[in-house]
């Protein structure tokens, strides 16, 4: 009987996951972004050297190298206890083979942890382990030696900075620098990592984390005034992202990963004496452009770091599973890695370390060790960079061809060539490579010197053109004066309309009621002038300069937006101003409305065409210079299309200004409900396509 | 109901009667380990009774368990279909009764809000509501899951090579239940802990697992035979998996030296291969393989990336199939190696038609692109325009050039040539694209081809429409997902693993338009005087038609065997990584691949696949220069016999950025031309010496593969650092002799 309810019992197993397809065996693809933030296929940057699945691993959390030995550190329970484990450490040698397994004893007795998490190792073979309290618990750092002979306990400092409130303290990443000097990672410790000396005094902070200043923290600053203490102690602390994980370098330098924040900045730290970040670049870490998946949002969360021999650094982000390395500057290089159960991709990897030019990666959920090596391709990345940061820029140039000749989706490899040819004085070659690679900065700094070059090339032959035009023109105006040549005016304006084009240009008060007064005005002029700043503006995107413009993939132009923002808004502008002007009492149609607008925007046509010709000879530093002209064509068309309603409509001065803001504010009503239209039929369509594909399946299967 | 539950009951305990002996009570079945063992002939367990018998086997039935068993007379091996204990301390929930089990069933309930697991020993046999019968050469057994309303007939029946389990699909009876899939005799000649021996998966290039290799944490194996079904993604979720897929439908077992090897003959392309190691989920080392009768798939009401509302729905029809069977064949040896199992299978698929091909010559594989579509500019004015690749004269000076560079036997795949390429039409029409030479250009090209006797096989595709044209509508002729609206495929991202929406997607042709195309293919063969035709991996995938008259998977087998059928009758045709059921109809395989996925879970790769083909078809890896550049790589094509692969271009590279093919990220001709004329000279010494003799076995030691061939060849590859001594052979570093 007994067995028959079991059976029933178990009729009732559910199943959570579909039958198959299984889980992913493995999504692992290594890709790098190019500019515009999508990810590009590259050749896998590092390959698997070595899985070790037999450590028999129970729950490892953290590894270390140190000399010849990597250290893992294993937390094992304790049969017959609750928040009491053993820390088991296994001790592999550089073949990656099990050299020896050990656990910790004081005064011949196992000692007992609370909670193992972190583990380091010093040059002398001491062992640090940091040993995290449950609860409302404080942990504790245990020093033991290299036989796993416990020597001292450093529980929670008692230091007035620390605070006292609670006996809360939780340490989980512990390391040591050539001084001694312990510093310790404590969770939810946000004034930045502790440190204390072999005596277990304690410090101060290091590295300390800054709030950055958003909306969300404005509110809570200010809601937090009305609140009880009691409030604010369930309320989520403003604290700056907590960092996850450090490392040291050989010169003392801390790099440290963090959680990820709102801007995804400052994601890994590479930190001096001074607690100052020295990294180059600072931005945007971690994967860019990822969608949320069922309502989750997918940020790149970086949970362990390490840095090599020869300054790179590579961070484990927890969330795809991926693998970023980083230049020494924290330049990204390439992403591989990924979730999956092939050896290559992980489950729920802890930690990564590198030997030598080996990646190890410590996967908690398969209790397995994974070596990676990097492949031809990532050697020739890591030596062309790292020949280019030691200033050997000539060798660097071999790696970097090979690099690019490998994977033309390497954009960094075109910096690489790039700045390589630029330290040998090539500018055209640099240019073009730092084209391919989309570095405006850089190709722009290239140029600058090809310009200097080029201008001293071209003198003698710009200076004879420059001197015989003078010189022709002075010729000409002295025949004129003695009345050799007979001024004589070419009749192609016969109808006088299209003087009104440039006499309005310079006269815009008058020139505009004259017009109007003169009939001047043509619809042909005008369709020709906008159509004229129309593809003015798309030539000044097509052919503007590089360093200006990003031209180089088309497929990312969209002329119909160019043709909206420009005929578009002038259209809305004269149909606005024209139903303003029956409350204004203004005198113009709208047909005329939309003419004399037209007239107005010859000032950005020209604009448009010296853009083509300026940006194709400035640099980026006196790019300011064209930000100049173009307020100063910007505000002529601005001020000729006040006048030309003033004219148009023979208002006042003070009744256009009123009228024009009428105007703007009847567009932005208009782009509202535009706007409100154009989401609700998206809705709508939303709609439909439900309901649609509901019948379709009904009437196939039936009600 | 009661009185057919009574009458049911009745019948069999008549059953019971009639077979039973005076059997011992309850857990009085003798505590053997697990089968099998080779040598002294073993009696078979207490409660068997013999059901039926050949010159080699003999089939017991344990009518009270519903235990069979097979015994090999030639190696006294003694295979028994449930291991022979009572409890497994390692077993727990409802892998306890699974042991004692020969079917495992999901199921949904009418509301489709969840799907169940159940198994025959706690549905059926536990409850006594199972009958059982004397069949020809064999036994059948109705196992009636009395709660769900689901009968499921099963017979066993002894062939001259083994065993043959099927499950009778056509009889399955339903109530109020919907059955999804049925795991056929999961724990058949299961290894225990005891036992030495490792499990075959034909993963990628197939894969061994150890028995008992301890890797308990990692998850077990469970693949799709012939590929994921794309017609059953869900649009809203990450894609799970890039790795290799499934090809071959056996599996194979070997256990303390005797060995079988399993073949799905019915149904493979609805059923899916699982694997597991001891202390997982029980004591023993298994592997089987699972059926789906329907599908049931997790899918959006809304074609929006954020949606979180999905809806389970269950397919509308069940399989097509009459049966599905699994045979073993059980080897004739006890010292059976993986390359037994491989020449089993061999002989099998020549027996069943698959022929040599006449030239087993090394050749070179070179796939070219004519050209892509790139966003042009006019003016500003943005339009799809043609980019040149490789135009059909550029195509001719660099098969001149590597021909005068002593590259002598090449075979050209021709992609992205045609006006249905350019058009976005489905690739049936086959007229070679204006823009790159046309057809006089291309008449050109096929001309010199024959006279250099090149086999210049262009791209066909009868299986995507990215828009409808050439005679095919995307209305009506496409194929469609369980919720009855068409398929969209789209690509991936790679960050995201998301689809890519900035891209429009392509249909998917209803197989059952399959033979139509086939015929569109023909006429223009004859057009353009095509003699060879190129099928790449995407059309060659196999997916179902979840319409109400659709094919599912099952029937778009049929469907492709009957249309290369047609297609191969005159033309040669090569396909990249086809499915078995279509090897009989290529004459040369392209990226074949030449390792698994490297699961975690598995303890080395074999070229399980490359031992079946070596001798008889002509094949090649992935091309060598878009994946992997290594040396490893090219000493791995030495390993496994096959021939090089490389897509090229004319133009240089750099003009795919910005397209769609920006994962060609290395074709430029000129890059490689040195590399392809060196390889191409070391592959060529070896294959004098090979031949077109099979692989005969493979062995790898640490670094060392060691591949004998049947004219009495042997390749030996060293991959590690040092020079190494096998045979008396010395190998030198990364390097390999063939003696």
């Amino acid at each position: 009987m007994k067995k028959l309810v079991t059976v029933l019992a178990l009729m009732t197993v559910l199943v959570s996951a579909l039958c198959f397809p299984a889980a992913a065996e493995g999504t692992g693809k290594s890709y790098v972004y190019d500019n515009y933030g999508n990810a590009m296929a590259i050749p896998d940057p590092y390959s698997v050297k070595e899985s070790i699945t037999d450590l028999n691993l129970n729950l490892a959390y953290d590894m270390v190298v140190q000399g010849d030995y990597l250290y893992i550190l294993d937390r094992t329970p304790i049969a017959g206890m609750d928040n009491t484990y053993q820390a088991h450490i296994v001790v592999l040698n550089r073949d990656y083979e099990l050299v020896r397994e050990l656990t910790f004893t004081q005064d011949d007795a196992p000692f007992q942890f609370k909670d193992p998490r972190g583990i380091w190792v010093d040059e002398y073979g001491t062992i640090y382990i940091a040993d995290r309290g449950p609860g409302d618990t404080a942990g504790q750092v245990v020093l033991a030696t290299n036989d796993g002979v416990v020597t001292k306990v450093f529980g929670k400092p008692d230091s007035e900075l620390m605070s006292q409130s609670s006996s809360q303290y939780y340490p989980v990443k512990v390391l040591t620098d050539d001084l001694g000097i312990i510093y310790i990672m404590v969770e939810n410790e946000y004034r930045g990592i502790v440190t204390l000396d072999q005596n277990g005094e304690f410090q101060g902070y290091f590295g300390s984390n800054n709030v950055t200043l958003t909306g969300d923290v404005l509110m809570t600053l200010f809601w937090r005034n009305f609140m009880t203490e009691d409030q604010i102690a369930r309320m989520q602390q403003i604290l700056p992202t907590e960092y996850t994980n450090f490392t040291i370098d050989d010169d003392g330098f801390i790099y440290c990963s963090r959680g990820a924040t709102n801007d995804m900045n400052e994601l890994i730290r590479k930190i001096n004496c001074k607690s100052k970040n020295v990294l180059q670049y600072t931005e945007r870490f971690g994967d860019v452009g990822l969608t949320s998946v069922r309502g989750q949002t997918q940020k790149t969360r970086f949970a362990a770091i390490t840095v090599d021999d020869k300054g790179f650094i590579t961070t484990l982000d927890t969330t795809w599973n991926r693998l970023f390395q980083y230049t020494s500057e924290g330049e990204i290089m390439y992403i591989f890695g990924g979730q999956g159960q092939q050896n290559g991709t992980f489950r729920s990897p802890v930690d990564v370390d590198s030997w030598g030019d080996d990646l190890i990666v410590l996967d908690q959920a398969y209790g397995t060790v994974t070596v990676l090596e990097p492949t031809t391709f990532a050697q020739n990345v890591r030596e062309g960079q790292y020949l280019y940061s030691k200033g050997d820029y000539q060798a660097s140039l071999e790696p970097w061809y090979a690099v690019t000749d490998e994977c033309m989706n390497y954009l960094f490899g075109y910096k690489g060539i790039g700045q390589a040819l630029y330290m040998q004085k090539d500018y055209v070659g640099a240019m073009e490579n730092y084209k391919l690679a989309g570095d405006h900065e850089n190709y722009s700094a290239a140029f600058q010197l090809y310009r200097t070059e080029a201008m001293q090339d071209m003198f003698t032959p710009i200076l004879i053109v420059v001197v015989t035009l003078v010189v022709l023109w002075a010729v000409y105006k002295i025949l004129k004066r003695v009345g050799v040549l007979k001024s004589r005016k070419l009749v192609l304006d016969e109808s006088g309309k299209i003087k009104y084009v440039f006499h309005t240009l310079f006269h815009p008060i008058e020139g505009y009621q004259e017009m109007r007064y003169n009939k001047k005005y043509s619809m042909a002029i005008a369709l020709v002038l906008i159509f004229l700043y129309f593809l003015t503006d798309v030539i000044s995107y097509l052919n503007g300069g590089f360093i200006f413009v990003d031209n180089t993939d088309l497929s990312r132009y969209n002329i119909v937006i160019t043709f909206v923002m420009d005929v578009g808004v002038i259209a809305l502008f004269a149909l606005a101003n024209w139903l303003m002007s029956t409350f204004f009492e203004g005198k113009g149609r709208l047909k005329e409305t939309w003419i004399y607008l037209c007239y107005a925007t010859l000032p950005v046509t020209f604009y448009n065409l010296l853009y083509v010709l300026l940006s194709n000879v400035l640099t980026l530093e006196e790019g300011v210079f064209l930000t100049y002209i173009s307020i100063i064509f910007q505000g002529w068309m601005i001020i000729m299309m006040i006048f030309a309603l003033q004219g148009l409509h023979m208002y006042s001065f003070k009744r256009n200004i009123l009228s024009i803001i009428c105007t703007i504010l009847a567009m932005l009503v208009v782009l509202f409900i535009v706007f409100l239209m154009f989401n609700l039929f998206i809705q709508f369509f939303s709609f439909i396509e439900t309901v649609v594909k509901e019948v379709m399946y009904r009437m196939v299967v039936g009600f | 109901m009661k009185k057919r539950v009574i009458s049911l009951l009745l019948s069999a305990t008549l059953l019971l009667s009639v077979f039973s002996v005076a059997n011992a009570a309850e857990g009085d079945t003798a505590d053997t380990s697990a089968p099998p063992t080779a040598g002294e002939p073993v009696p078979v367990a207490d409660g068997f009774q013999e059901m039926a018998s050949n010159d080699n086997f003999v089939l017991y039935f344990d009518s009270q368990n519903c235990y069979v068993a097979v015994q090999d007379k030639r190696t006294n091996a003694m295979w028994y279909s449930n291991p022979l204990i009572e409890d497994d301390p390692l077993a727990s929930g409802i892998a306890n009764t699974n042991l004692k089990s020969q079917l495992g069933i999901t199921y949904t309930n009418r509301n489709k809000t969840q799907i169940s697991e159940m198994n025959s020993y706690a549905g059926s046999v536990a409850k006594e509501t199972f009958s059982s019968q004397k069949i020809t050469d064999g036994v059948r057994v109705d196992f009636n899951f009395s709660q769900l309303g689901i009968t499921i007939p099963v017979t066993y029946v002894l062939e001259e090579d083994g065993l043959a389990a099927s499950v009778l699909v056509n009889e399955i009876t339903e109530g109020d239940n919907q059955l999804i899939t049925v795991t056929l005799l999961e724990y058949f000649g299961a290894g225990s802990m005891e036992d030495e021996g490792y499990l075959f998966v034909p993963d990628g290039s197939g894969a061994i697992i150890n028995f008992n290799n301890g890797k308990t944490k990692v998850d077990a194996y469970s693949k799709e035979v012939y590929g994921e079904d794309v017609s059953r993604r869900n649009s809203n979720t990450p894609i799970t998996s890039r790795t290799q897929k499934i090809s071959l439908p056996v599996y194979g077992l070997v256990s303390n030296g005797c060995g079988f090897l399993a073949e799905i003959t019915e149904g493979a392309a609805v059923s899916a291969i699982e694997a597991s190691v001891s202390a997982k989920t029980s004591s023993y080392n298994t592997i089987f393989s699972t059926m789906t009768y329907r599908i049931s798939d997790r899918l959006s009401m809304r074609d929006q990336t954020d949606s979180t509302s999905d809806i389970i729905y269950n397919g509308l029809n069940p399989t097509a199939l009459e049966n599905y069977t699994v045979k073993y064949h059980f080897l004739d040896s006890t010292a059976v190696t993986y390359s037994d199992l491989a020449s089993t299978y061999r002989t099998i698929l020549q027996e069943e038609g698959m022929t040599k091909t006449n030239s087993l010559d090394n050749r070179l594989f070179v796939e070219l692109y004519g050209g892509v579509t790139k966003t042009k500019s006019f003016i500003g004015f943005l339009y799809q325009g043609t980019e040149k690749l490789t135009t059909f004269e550029q195509a001719q000076s660099i098969l001149t050039d590597l021909k005068g560079q002593g590259v002598n036997n090449i075979t050209v795949l021709y992609e992205n040539y045609s006006d249905d390429f350019f058009n976005r039409n489905i690739q049936v029409n086959l007229a070679p694209s204006g823009s790159l030479g046309g057809k006089n250009g291309m008449q050109n090209l096929l001309n010199y081809a024959s006279e250099a006797g090149i086999g210049i096989y262009p791209a066909a595709n009868f299986t995507t429409l990215p828009t409808g044209g050439n005679g095919f509508s995307t209305f009506s002729d496409v194929a469609n997902a369980v919720n009855v609206s068409p398929v969209l495929v789209y690509d991936y991202l790679l960050n995201t693993n998301m689809r890519d929406t900035s891209n429009k997607p392509t249909y998917l042709l209803a197989p059952s338009k399959y033979t139509e195309a086939a015929d569109k293919i023909l006429a223009a063969m004859s057009k353009y005087s095509y003699e060879n035709l190129y099928f790449n991996q995407e059309a060659l995938q196999l997916y179902g038609d979840y319409s109400k008259e659709g094919y599912q998977r099952e029937r778009a087998e049929e469907a492709y065997v009957e249309a290369m059928t047609r297609l191969s009758d005159g033309y040669s045709l090569t396909m990249a990584n086809p499915n078995a059921y279509l090897y009989a109809y290529a004459d040369y395989i392209t990226d074949l691949p030449l390792s698994s996925s490297d699961n975690v879970l598995f303890d080395y790769d074999i070229p399980f696949v490359q031992m079946v083909l070596k001798g008889t078809k002509g094949y090649s890896g992935n091309s060598i220069n878009i994946n992997d550049m290594s040396q490893e790589t090219f000493l791995r094509h030495i390993e496994y016999g096959a021939d090089l692969k490389y897509t090229l271009i004319e133009a240089e590279t750099t003009v795919l950025m910005n397209t769609d093919y920006t994962d060609l990220y290395s074709v430029t001709y000129d890059t490689f031309r040195d590399q392809i004329v060196e390889q191409y000279g070391e592959l060529e010494q070896v294959g004098k010496e090979i031949g077109d003799a099979s692989i005969t076995s493979h062995e790898r030691d640490g670094e060392v593969a060691v591949v004998r061939y049947s004219n009495g060849k042997t390749v030996y590859v060293n991959y590690g650092d040092e020079e190494v001594t096998v045979d008396g052979v010395s190998i030198p570093a990364i390097g390999y002799v063939v003696h």
